[in-house]
């Protein structure tokens, strides 16, 4: 439920109106997680004394609505106090969770008015039916991580993928799944699994996964960052980045190269490509 | 019964190749899979909860009629699903290509069916957003189906599931694409009062059908939908629909 700017019929007490002044309606969240349930630690709060009068009065709540959309997840949690802890099993939720937060009337509320309602609600006093909105407070959504990101193995992020095709052998790169896909012709995809295997990575890094980067970068310099932003390998990328001081968005995008952001992701892989060819010259010399 | 899910590279690179194997699609049995991965471990990999043996019926001229009672079948056989397990594509479609791969002919028509590649790709794999995937896969839908429809409250916990028996396909994609069905409170109330009207000999047409998620939706705007009693959000359908009734005829 995203419920961010919307407009109502009535005042509803938020911050992104001026339906009320002087008032304030928040929301704090903590997570963390027990064996294998993910616990909220849910909070809010507000200063306006006609709402907490009506809470105090048992004729409207504070209301905690938590939903995983991906798994069809959706639950609220009533509160009297504003204040709840929330054990939710692992097995219910996949990676997004959005969780908002609510003063509900309870009950039908005639002619309610309130002290902090704007002046142009001045003299009005409005019919609230039960669970009609009163109050939102800014709205969290959540990444559940389940599986510890592997940092220590970026090309992770990755899958090389054999395509049986007479057409070309040129690799292909997909960017719309939740692994970066790398696409090798039937020929080509044998030899890369029979190289994978061995002392070749660096050359792998930087013949195969060091363009796909680029070209990714390049991609994603032309777009809406919204069209990737759910997709694994671009969480993981944007953490990796995130860890050497780099905030990927559009502005980076901009300002930086893709090929300098790409090589800093997979550790300078021509350097490291060139190193290890190197390393095999020297091999062969002491075989003669 | 053991299910099998597809590993991670075999189910992308079956993806990737759908184009060049459609004809293999139409093939009686899975074999070419395991020659298209020739000199590799297999595919699948056993799923790791024992389920009940169960066989979906493939016995109808019109294999579309065959979903309602598929999707019982299938739901009582794999209740214990978690959700995220549900929504897992590895799942449905190692299901797809393995055990479930008679039933994907017949469901498909693929000899028949002429338009393989884009039907393929809908049925054997997640083939648009996660959500909107669960609906399209010719077995995960099954599953979904049951879930949302599924009331142990009831004598007949599949009742509701009589709602779907026109239009099932279409009706399902506009309700689960809204998310308030996500809530099995809300969703169960709307199910609910669509059939109260239809046992009474009310035909519930597809544009009230359409006209009531939609007024729902709207609803959830200034109402926490969550909040009324299932009994109080059926009444405030009930009513809506009984206006709609009233403005269509």
């Amino acid at each position: 439920m995203n419920i961010e700017y919307k407009l109502y019929p009535y005042p509803v007490l938020n911050y992104f109106s001026d339906d009320y002044i002087n008032s304030i309606f928040t929301s704090n969240l903590s997570v963390s997680k027990q064996g294998n349930s993910i616990i909220l630690d849910l909070t809010a709060n507000t200063d306006d004394e006609g709402l907490m009068e009506l809470i105090g009065k048992g004729l409207a709540d504070y209301v905690f609505h938590i939903e995983c959309s991906s798994t069809s997840y959706r639950n609220i949690v009533k509160s009297h106090s504003g204040k709840e802890t929330i054990t939710i099993p692992e097995s219910k939720l996949d990676n997004k969770v959005n969780i908002c937060f609510f003063i509900v009337a309870k009950k039908d509320l005639e002619n309610y008015s309130n002290k902090n309602f704007n002046q142009d609600y001045e003299g009005i006093s409005f019919n609230i039916d039960k669970a009609n909105i009163l109050a939102i407070a800014r709205q969290f959504n959540i990444d559940i991580e389940k599986e510890k990101d592997n940092l220590a193995q970026v090309p992770s992020i990755f899958l090389i993928i054999k395509k049986e095709s007479d057409k070309k052998d040129g690799i292909e790169i997909d960017m719309l799944q939740d692994k970066l896909q790398i696409f090798l012709s039937k020929r080509d995809y044998e030899r890369y699994a029979l190289l994978s295997k061995g002392s070749y990575q660096p050359l792998l890094h930087s013949s195969i996964i060091f363009p796909a980067l680029i070209y990714v970068f390049e991609n994603l310099r032309k777009s809406d960052l919204e069209t990737f932003e759910d997709f694994n390998w671009f969480k993981t990328v944007k953490k990796v980045l995130y860890n050497i001081d780099i905030d990927l968005n559009q502005e980076t995008l901009e300002r930086e190269y893709s090929y300098d952001l790409a090589q800093k992701i997979i550790n300078y892989p021509v350097s490291r490509s060139l190193e290890a060819m190197l390393t095999f010259e020297t091999e062969e010399e002491e075989i003669e | 019964m053991k299910l099998e899910f597809l590993r991670e590279i075999p189910l992308e690179t079956l993806r990737k190749n759908v184009e060049n194997n459609f004809s293999n699609y139409s093939m009686p049995t899975n074999e070419w899979i395991f020659s298209f991965f020739e000199n590799q471990a297999s595919p699948f990999l056993e799923f790791k909860k024992e389920v009940p043996d169960f066989e979906l019926n493939m016995s109808y001229e019109k294999p579309e009629k065959s979903d309602i009672e598929n999707i019982k079948i299938l739901y009582n056989a794999l209740k214990d699903l978690s959700v995220v397990e549900a929504t897992n594509e590895n799942l449905w479609s190692g299901m797809a290509h393995s055990k479930f791969w008679n039933y994907m002919q017949y469901r498909l028509s693929l000899d028949k069916n002429k338009s393989y590649v884009n039907n393929i790709k809908n049925s054997f794999f997640f083939s648009h957003g996660k959500k909107r995937s669960l609906i399209e896969h010719a077995l995960s839908r099954l599953w979904w189906a049951g879930k949302m429809t599924y009331d142990e409250n009831r004598t007949d916990p599949f009742e509701l599931l009589q709602v779907f028996n026109v239009d099932f396909r279409t009706k399902l994609l506009y309700l689960f694409s809204s998310n308030f069905s996500n809530n099995l409170k809300i969703t169960r109330a709307f199910l609910s009062a669509i059939l109260d009207f239809e046992k009474n000999g009310v035909k519930i047409k597809r544009e009230i059908f359409n006209e009531t998620v939609m007024y729902l939706n709207i609803l959830g705007g200034t109402y926490i939908l969550d909040y009324f009693e299932e009994n109080e959000l059926k009444d405030k359908i009930t009513k809506k629909i009984d206006s709609l009734l009233l403005t269509v005829d």
